[in-house]
């Protein structure tokens, strides 16, 4: 019996069984989990080695766990960055370059298949390699290097307790950070912000209602105009015309609506979740200049809406090398740089600007079945040609593909047809330079000049302030000249050269401003320049709704203060249910009036008073937000119902225009587009809009309860959800009560994993000052105080004051928690 | 009682030094030593045990003990003090089995009788 104990302890000791990892060196106290303990405090004074440093690096950790880092060169510097947020986020660098380079089979198994497939399908991790290539001699590759030495020599130092939780639990192990991987992670970025859903709308709309009719739902212009580069009105434009009614289906679309979901299968079928109200993963920025702030000085706010997670994706710290650099923000944990930040004398912030950068072409090969060469101008090309193997965790080989490549990009077949993508996030780029220069700017106009010189994909809209009283925003970015209309939503016939890209929109005409005479800049994802400008302009599905808000906010205050500033970050007010609720009011007024016959009348009655109650504020104690949101839900699905995919498989759409459609809908009362097709009358306008109004009643009654209780408080419906990297509950923050919704300058959306993910406000006077915070916190060890110690104040709204120090002796006992020194390594 | 102590100090340091197979080791050799006494396999894994809670106290005193117990459970879905119980028992078992192993070769072995 006791060879049998012994047996089955050292068995379930060392094997893997199922998910469970290896029991013995995962328990045991001296070095497996619990041994995290003891690293889950940073040691008061530490002491590490660097190879390749040039000389010591003081590192002081401040009361908010941001490392100020003192170097003597910016390659030191940069070492010791890449030696932090080991340090702290260790196993979010590995997984990002896991996900990035389209290696995920290797932790999660054929679960991840599919994901990693579109991932090099794509090309990512292929474009990756070329631009390491291509960049491999510059200076600010070199800074790359010296960043993943820092990473390097902490994964060798590490001392077994050490290992993160979950390597433990999955059974992996760090690896060798290379250059490579800070392309993997800015081509992932890419991946999330270069790619824009309106063209496959439109395309599956096409499918369904015709091309003409896809096209004013779909528009490239949106009907709401308050533009980021000001258009010198005094107020939003509603540029409101009647659509042209539902036409017949045009099969030709079929391909183009194909094309996403075989070159980007995983982010179509998140696109196509029609349940969602609209996504929250955006961003804002907003700029005053001292003629207009309260201290007369320029004031920036940014925050960036991207998933929330745990550890997030932010990781806050200051480099500093005397004379050189003095630049404090956020990094992303692989990026060798400060991302969004400022110095002593410029702050910048991004948001993103949803152009259209990516084209089909529909290609002519030598052997439909399998293709070694296809035809450009009368002339056979080689195809390249690689073949992609996908490992499990063990090592075995759960697929190979073959990949194909024309010299515009990734090839696949599709519906019978080859088709090839160009799309700027593949190509030669150098944003790492940008971001590296930009850290040395000493006014807004060379921060301007610096990105648009250095900054390709995705494109951006930066905003930057400073202590000179200027501010400025533009969309800097690569965007194509295409032949033609210019329009990129057509798929091309790729046999002719003459359809390729015919070069790059020059500066001049990037959407841009300098130091307008309204006196503020702001962005929040909108069409960045008024089409009666620049007619030109090829984006995306531009939701107005943050940006009628934050610009309606801005003209009133003419003294805005740093903690108006902070508060408009977490504004509840919504511009879309300013202009929706009246319509619903007025709507069922029409329907409810004297001698008109409706069969619903009391229940009409009632909602239209709850909703007229409303303030239009998502706040968390509001108890009518609810109404108005299941309102909207069911006004989107009775208007849209052309567009259900299969009604015997329920309500999903291919397809749902954006609401500033739908407002501009609103203002014809007659249109064919508010007939439901499935009941023998036809519904007009008001017809809808008050059978949503009672439809919602309904709904948020049987769901939420009577409408004064608290089951209708927003904080009851609306949650922000922040998962761990690995989606384990016990390692998320999940149902935390938070202000805003669909549409607010702090969004929610309905599955609460978007929203605000960094918040920064600074104050460019003659000393500048900052306040911030983010959802999480420095550390990515859950076991750690700093893993979500800032989740308090940012689900309030508040901010916190970074500490700024020139030297690090300037940071005084009292604001330190720990120190660590960084020496060469003989 | 020394035997106890002895395995507890021997099993946290060859933990720390080896691993922690090291447990069953040092068991192997307690219960060579003690082979006579037919307690030994019991001590072996109350001193195994020690050993391990030992370590653990030094994480405990290091740092946020309870915080990691708690992110451990809830990434697991299990109890915390589950994992706690299940650490110092697979040491106990461990000590216990290899100890009784080597009782057992011992007498096996003819090399000693034992205590009648």
């Amino acid at each position: 019996m006791s060879l049998s104990i012994l047996a089955g302890s050292l068995y379930v000791g060392a094997i893997h069984i199922g998910a469970a990892p290896a029991l013995g060196p995962f328990l045991e106290p001296a070095h497996g989990v619990w041994a995290l303990s003891r690293s889950s405090t940073m040691p008061a004074v530490a002491r590490a080695k660097i190879l390749n440093l040039g000389d010591s690096v003081t590192v002081v950790y401040d009361d908010r766990a941001v490392p100020h880092i003192f170097a003597t060169t910016e390659a030191d510097a940069y070492r010791a960055l890449g030696y932090v947020v080991a340090r702290d986020r260790l196993f979010q660098l590995y997984l990002q370059t896991m996900a990035g380079s389209g290696r995920l089979t290797e932790i999660a198994g054929a679960r991840a298949l599919e994901l990693d497939r579109e991932t090099r399908g794509l090309g990512l991790p292929r474009a990756a390699a070329q631009k390491v290539a291509a960049t491999d001699t510059a200076a600010f590759a070199t800074l790359g290097k010296a960043y993943a030495d820092g990473i390097n020599a902490y994964i060798q130092q590490m001392p077994p307790g050490e290992l993160p939780l979950e390597f433990r639990l999955t059974g992996t192990r760090p690896m060798e950070w290379h250059p490579i991987d800070s392309y993997h992670l800015f081509n992932r970025m890419g991946y999330t912000l270069a790619y824009i859903a309106t063209e496959i709308d439109r395309a599956a709309a096409a499918v369904k209602v015709g091309m003409p009719a896809a096209d004013a739902l779909f528009p490239d212009a949106t009907p709401i105009q308050e533009p980021i580069q000001p258009n010198g009105q005094h107020a939003p434009r509603y540029d409101f015309r009647p659509l042209p009614p539902p036409g017949r289906p045009d099969s030709s679309a079929v391909l183009l609506a194909a094309a996403t979901d075989a070159f980007l299968p995983a982010r179509h079928v998140a696109l196509r979740d029609d349940d969602d109200p609209p996504s929250a993963l955006a961003s804002n920025n907003w700029a005053v200049s001292p003629k207009r702030s309260a201290n007369g000085h320029a004031l920036l706010a940014g925050d960036p809406h991207l998933d929330l997670t745990l550890p997030s994706i932010w990781y806050e710290a200051h480099l500093v090398v005397p004379g050189k650099l003095d630049v404090y923000g956020v990094t992303i944990p692989g990026a060798p740089c400060i991302i969004i930040g400022f110095n002593r004398d410029v702050a910048w912030t991004f948001t993103n600007t949803g152009a259209d950068v990516l084209d089909y072409y529909i290609e002519n090969v030598d052997d439909t079945a399998h293709p070694a060469k296809y035809m450009v101008d009368g002339q056979w090309r080689k195809l390249e040609r690689t073949f992609e193997a996908y490992h499990g965790k063990d090592g075995r080989t759960l697929a190979v593909d073959t990949m194909y490549f024309t010299h515009r990009g990734p090839m696949r077949r599709i519906r019978g047809h080859w088709l090839s993508m160009r799309w700027t996030v593949l190509e030669a780029n150098t944003e790492l330079r940008a971001l590296q220069e930009i850290s040395h700017a000493t006014s807004a106009a060379a921060l301007q000049d610096m990105m648009a010189r250095w900054w390709r994909a995705p494109a951006q809209n930066m905003l930057a302030a400073d202590r000179g009283g200027h501010i400025a925003i533009r969309s800097n970015g690569r965007y194509p000249l295409r032949p033609g209309d210019g329009k990129g939503s057509i798929i091309r016939d790729g046999t002719a050269s003459a359809n390729d890209w015919r070069g790059e929109l020059p500066i001049a005409a990037f959407p841009q401003s300098f130091d307008p005479t309204q006196g503020y800049l702001a962005s929040a994802n909108q069409q960045p320049i008024d089409p009666r400008v620049s007619v030109g302009w090829w984006g995306g599905s531009y939701d107005p709704w943050r940006a009628l808000r934050i610009n309606e906010l801005l003209r009133k205050d003419s003294a805005v203060t740093v903690d108006a500033m902070r508060g408009f970050q977490t504004d509840p007010g919504s511009a879309r249910a300013d202009l929706f609720v009246p319509s619903f009011l007025l709507g069922a007024q029409n329907v409810l009036a004297p001698g008109r016959e409706y069969a619903n009348r009391a229940e009409l009655t009632e909602a239209r008073k709850l909703l007229g109650e409303w303030d239009h504020r998502y706040t968390k104690d509001n108890r009518r937000a609810v109404l108005f949101e299941e309102a909207m839900r069911e006004l989107s699905s009775r208007t849209w119902d052309e567009f259900i995919e299969d009604p015997a498989a329920g309500p999903r759409r291919v397809a749902t225009p954006p609401t500033a459609v739908l407002a501009e809908l609103l203002s014809d009362s007659a249109s064919a587009w508010w007939d439901n097709r499935s009941t023998p009358q036809v519904e007009h306008r008001d017809d809808i809009l008050a059978a949503s109004l009672v439809s919602a009643l309904r709904t948020t009654k049987s769901r939420y309860g009577d409408p004064a209780s608290d089951g209708w408080k927003w904080d009851h419906v609306r949650f922000a959800n922040i998962f761990h990297l690995l989606r384990l509950p016990g390692l998320s923050a999940l149902k935390l009560p938070v202000q805003g919704g669909v549409g607010t300058l702090s969004p929610s959306s309905g599955t609460g994993v978007h929203g605000p993910s960094w918040r920064m406000v600074v104050d460019l006077g003659p000393e500048l000052k900052a306040w911030s915070t983010y959802p999480g916190g420095q550390s990515g060890n859950p076991a750690s105080i700093r893993y979500d110690d800032r989740l308090p104040i940012w689900l309030k709204g508040e901010l916190a004051p970074v500490r700024f120090p020139r030297t690090s002796a300037e940071l005084d006992a009292p604001h330190r928690s720990a120190s660590l020194k960084l020496v060469p390594e003989p | 009682m020394i035997m106890v102590v002895i395995v507890a100090l021997a099993t946290a340091a060859a933990t720390w030094l080896v691993g922690w197979w090291a447990v069953a080791v040092i068991a192997l050799i307690a219960g060579f030593l003690y082979a006579e006494d037919p307690a030994t396999p019991w001590r072996a894994a109350i001193g195994a045990a020690l050993g391990w809670l030992l370590l653990l106290v030094i994480d405990m005193a290091a740092g946020p003990f309870g915080r990691l117990a708690s992110a451990l459970g809830g990434a697991m879905s299990v109890p915390w003090p589950a994992l706690l119980i299940v650490t110092v028992l697979l040491a106990a078992l461990m000590g216990w089995s290899a100890a009784a192993i080597a009782v057992e070769a011992w007498r096996g072995l003819g090399l000693k009788s034992a205590p009648q």
